[in-house]
């Protein structure tokens, strides 16, 4: 997977958690920037993620991440690209 | 030594004055002998043996999960060395409150145990300092710190004399940066310091310690006060209780402020929230923080609770396989909150079960909400909505802090019958229920007090930096501020001979 295709796979996640298909997300959205993402669909929104990708997130990363720029560096660090 | 006498603030100056001119390498060492000073005089010495193993079995925990060299044996470390420091706080503390609770129960079962408590003198806030070194042990697992070596410097972050006693939670990784890696003498960051502990010690003193004069009177007498009474005091009991927390925070952080380090901030206008959770995410912020990272969040993301939600999504759909792991967590964490604060029945509901409840039934019938408002065309994005939000949040939150103010049971359902009994008339309209044991002049000045604080609060929640303002404000004027604020608290603060003192409602946890 590219960076653009993981950043795709990501929106759609979003957009599925979230229930809202007007949400698109770069590398520097962060939780501010999405109303509904709080410390409770923070988490919901990274088992969503682990389960598509199929990885897991340390713990640290979970709580450490600052935006979805982030997120795509540790999404493609585990799946090898 | 009391947080708001002047022998604090002398010690705060002399300790800031030494650790400056002290030589970079033991600046660290004069802080943890100013933290064992602090200590010895604030409690007896036998808990000093608690406090010691605590922070032994932290050290050693750490240097054990560092050292093992497979995953299997990082797990049992981590295990042994958290539950080792759990049982501590349960023996300690969290046991009592049950015998308390079993006792409460067989009276009401009307076969009385009469069990006698545990007479262990715990070390002053042991239960902010269980839960630095669990998140210390943790962290050292997680590999986002390195297990520390020196267990004198250990005990330093663990007990650092300012935040030793009422928080703030602090994490390793940024306290090790603020206590080891030296400072240099900053006159602005000391007057600031000051600045943050004087605005302390007015909340304390001229607001919170004269409400507490009205709430132990009516404690002391609940059947005297009926309905509007009631009211009153469930509204000045969360006032005073933000005042003497916050103002407890304030003089915290200021203390340390004086020396440059920096320690997080526990409040952030906790009143301008619009709902539950809104609340809590303003409101004791590192203790909230603290169970979101290391219980709610390794729930969610544990295979048992990923596997219910695999079996809920095939049964139920992919919406209630979202909600209900996250239900189900919510209730641990309360649950586990309201134990922190004491295993007594009244603190469980006050402190656990009523948060938990109000933020589930927000949760739950949030969309349906949304909706309505959408129906009824009231418009959310306006002032009337957002106050309207606020009231209903501090209203809610007031009923909590009222029930953990109660005692005990009895006395909590007495009080709630008394809120519904006939208020007599005259008292309601002569408003003679307001002075419960307070002059008219304290009453003003309770009332100057409450709207100076909740000014200061608005500004903050509007982003103005009082202090930074101050400080670019010409020499003259800055003096006469700060004298006029000094003035006011010696002034206006109830202390001083023939008073007693009235304790932190959060120190000493």
């Amino acid at each position: 997977m590219t960076r653009d295709e993981i950043l795709a796979a990501v929106n759609e996640v979003f957009r599925d958690n979230f229930c809202d298909d007007t949400i698109v997300v770069d590398e520097k959205t962060t939780a501010a920037d999405v109303p509904a993402w709080d410390s409770l669909e923070h988490i919901n929104l990274i088992t969503e993620i682990e389960d598509c990708f199929g990885i897991r997130f340390k713990m640290k990363e979970v709580t450490g991440m600052k935006n979805v720029g982030e997120m795509l560096d540790i999404i493609a660090e585990r799946t090898g690209k | 030594m009391s947080l708001t006498s002047f022998n604090f603030i002398l010690f705060v100056f002399c300790v800031a004055a030494v650790y400056f001119l002290l030589p970079q390498r033991v600046k660290w060492l004069w802080l943890l002998a100013a933290s064992g000073f602090f200590f010895v005089t604030a409690c007896d010495l036998r808990p000093l043996a608690f406090l010691g193993c605590d922070v032994l079995i932290a050290y050693f925990g750490a240097r054990a999960i560092e050292r093992s060299s497979n995953e299997r044996g990082r797990k049992i470390a981590v295990a042994i060395t958290v539950a080792l420091i759990l049982s501590m706080l349960f023996v300690l503390k969290t046991l009592n409150g049950i015998l308390i609770d079993i006792d409460t129960a067989s009276r009401l079962l009307g076969r009385p145990f009469n069990l006698n408590l545990i007479e262990l003198a715990a070390p002053i806030g042991l239960s902010y300092l269980t839960l630095t070194l669990t998140g210390y042990v943790v962290d050292v697992y997680r590999e986002e710190c390195s297990a520390q070596k020196n267990p004198l410097k250990l005990m330093l972050f663990a007990c650092f004399f300012p935040q030793m006693t009422a928080g703030p939670i602090v994490r390793y990784s940024q306290m090790s940066r603020e206590l080891f890696v030296p400072k240099a003498f900053d006159p602005n960051a000391l007057l600031f310091g000051l600045e943050r502990m004087l605005w302390g010690f007015f909340k304390k003193l001229v607001i919170a310690d004269r409400l507490a004069i009205s709430v132990s009177l009516y404690f002391s007498r609940p059947t005297d006060y009926s309905g509007l009474g009631v009211v009153y005091v469930i509204l000045i009991c969360a006032f005073q209780l933000y005042a003497d927390f916050s103002g407890l925070m304030d003089i915290v952080i200021g203390a340390s402020q004086c020396m440059r380090i920096e320690l997080p901030e526990n409040f952030d206008v906790p009143f301008s929230a619009q709902t539950v959770t809104e609340f809590f995410r303003r409101w004791h912020m590192t203790l909230g923080l603290w169970f979101k990272d290391y219980l709610l969040y390794p729930l969610l993301k544990s295979n048992p609770v990923r596997k219910l939600a695999k079996s809920i999504q095939i049964k139920r759909g992919a919406a209630a396989s979202k909600k209900l792991p996250t239900y189900i967590g919510l209730v641990v964490v309360w649950f586990f909150v309201g134990l922190w604060h004491s295993a007594e029945f009244v603190d469980l509901l006050a402190s656990g079960a009523l948060p938990c409840l109000y933020i589930l039934t927000s949760e739950l019938f949030g969309a349906i909400l949304k909706k309505a408002t959408k129906l009824l065309r009231i418009r959310t994005d306006c002032f009337s909505y957002r106050l309207f939000g606020q009231i209903r949040t501090f209203a809610l939150l007031s009923v909590c802090f009222f029930i953990s103010r109660c005692g005990g049971l009895s006395q909590c359902s007495l009080v709630f019958r008394q809120l519904f009994a006939q208020t007599s008339v005259p008292v309601t309209v002569d408003g003679s229920f307001l002075c419960l044991g307070l002059f008219d002049y304290d009453l003003a000045l309770v009332a100057v007090g409450l709207l100076i604080m909740l000014t200061v609060d608005i500004l903050h929640f509007r982003g103005v930096q009082i202090r930074v303002n101050l400080a670019q404000q010409n020499l003259a004027f800055r003096w006469i501020v700060l004298m006029a604020a000094i003035f006011a608290v010696l002034i206006f603060g109830v202390y001083g001979p023939g008073f007693n003192p009235v304790d932190f409602i959060y120190a000493g946890f």
